[in-house]
């Protein structure tokens, strides 16, 4: 190093600023740095809340969808007026000929004042179902009444009343099963 | 809190720093203190001396300089040669001071960090966004100016050895 050098480096390096400046400073400094709020962490609230309204929203989605698919299966078949292929009004007796249907079809919640006139075989969303003719004792609508086992995917289908094309069609669900009772005017029944 | 670097140091080493680029005490102060209060609250007990030496920087760049940005040609490094002062005496820190304050402040700046913080012109280029060439041009430049400022003082004050 130089002398020059050496000087430069010595005069630099005998100034400093006074302990009550570097203070002041410092403490300024202190007063002036956010304290760690919600606002740290606000990236991360925003990014949860995101995550979590989208899959909110995704499962919302995905609900209406399955309902959607379910009521428009069920007011096509509906629609069909296919003949019951075993005629009884009595649902014992409808079970016990239904023998490859292994849960129950007969439920407290299917609507009074329906008399069974019989039913057959048939499926919902792939899944083996009972369908019933009902007529209303009062009214003489004739109705369907489509009831199966309560797959881990119909689970998800919420209890909806929607017309569609004339067809109104009812969904609710027991412990067991999925019921949807479809006619072509507005049922009475409320649940 | 821990600090990355005690924060006295960082204050005392920027002081430094800024008044190599300002060269007034007074001026140093404002620049140091507004440095800190933007790195400060940014960096917390992260700041190093690295990034406060930028933060002043980039303070000093907008408040004293934004219009006045000189622009210096590339130096050809072949004709830097290392510089002396040939005197018997000894340079007064009131003499120096005065030769600083005869330099613009990017040869301040340069001669600074180069002489005091150790830092090689190829470094000083990247922090300050300069071509080495230009950064061996201010120290060249600075310290010639400072031998013929220092030489011219003491030569005033010691005629019969002029």
């Amino acid at each position: 190093m130089s002398n020059l050098d050496k000087h430069i480096k010595q005069h630099y390096q005998s100034k400093a600023l006074s302990q009550s400046k570097v203070d002041a400073i410092l403490t300024e400094g202190n007063e002036k740095r956010p304290t760690r709020s919600w606002r740290s962490f606000s990236p991360l609230v925003a990014a949860a809340l995101l995550i979590i309204g989208f899959v909110f929203f995704n499962n919302y989605q995905a609900q209406n969808l399955l309902n959607q698919r379910v009521i428009t299966e069920i007011a096509m078949n509906h629609s069909k007026q296919l003949d019951a292929e075993i005629t009884t009004s009595d649902y014992d007796d409808l079970q016990t000929k239904l023998n490859r249907v292994d849960f129950p079809i007969y439920s407290e919640t299917i609507p009074e004042n329906h008399q069974l006139l019989g039913g057959r075989y048939c499926s919902i969303q792939g899944e083996l179902a009972a369908q019933l003719k009902l007529k209303h004792k009062k009214t003489g609508d004739v109705k369907t009444l489509y009831v199966t086992r309560l797959t881990p995917t119909l689970k998800n289908v919420k209890n909806q009343t929607i017309t569609q094309n004339s067809i109104t069609t009812q969904l609710w669900k027991t412990s067991d099963c999925l019921f949807a009772l479809a006619s072509k005017t507005p049922t009475e029944t409320t649940y | 809190m821990t600090y990355t670097q005690d924060p006295q140091h960082i204050l005392q080493s920027g002081y430094r720093y800024a008044l190599s680029l300002v060269h007034q005490a007074l001026d140093a102060e404002d620049l140091v203190h507004d440095a800190w209060l933007k790195a400060y609250p940014k960096y917390g007990t992260k700041l190093t001396q690295s990034l406060f030496f930028t933060t002043i920087r980039n303070v000093y760049i907008d408040q004293y300089r934004r219009n006045q940005l000189a622009v210096f040609e590339a130096f050809d490094e072949e004709t830097y040669k290392e510089i002396e002062i040939d005197t018997k005496h000894d340079i007064s820190s009131e003499d120096l001071d005065q030769a600083l304050a005869k330099l613009n402040s990017n040869e301040r700046e340069a001669i600074f960090l180069n002489i005091v913080e150790g830092y090689s012109t190829q470094e000083i280029a990247d922090k300050t966004d300069r071509s080495r060439n230009t950064v061996l041009s201010h120290i060249h430049r600075g310290k010639r100016k400072l031998v013929h400022t220092l030489t011219a003082l003491i030569n005033r004050r010691n005629p019969l050895q002029g």
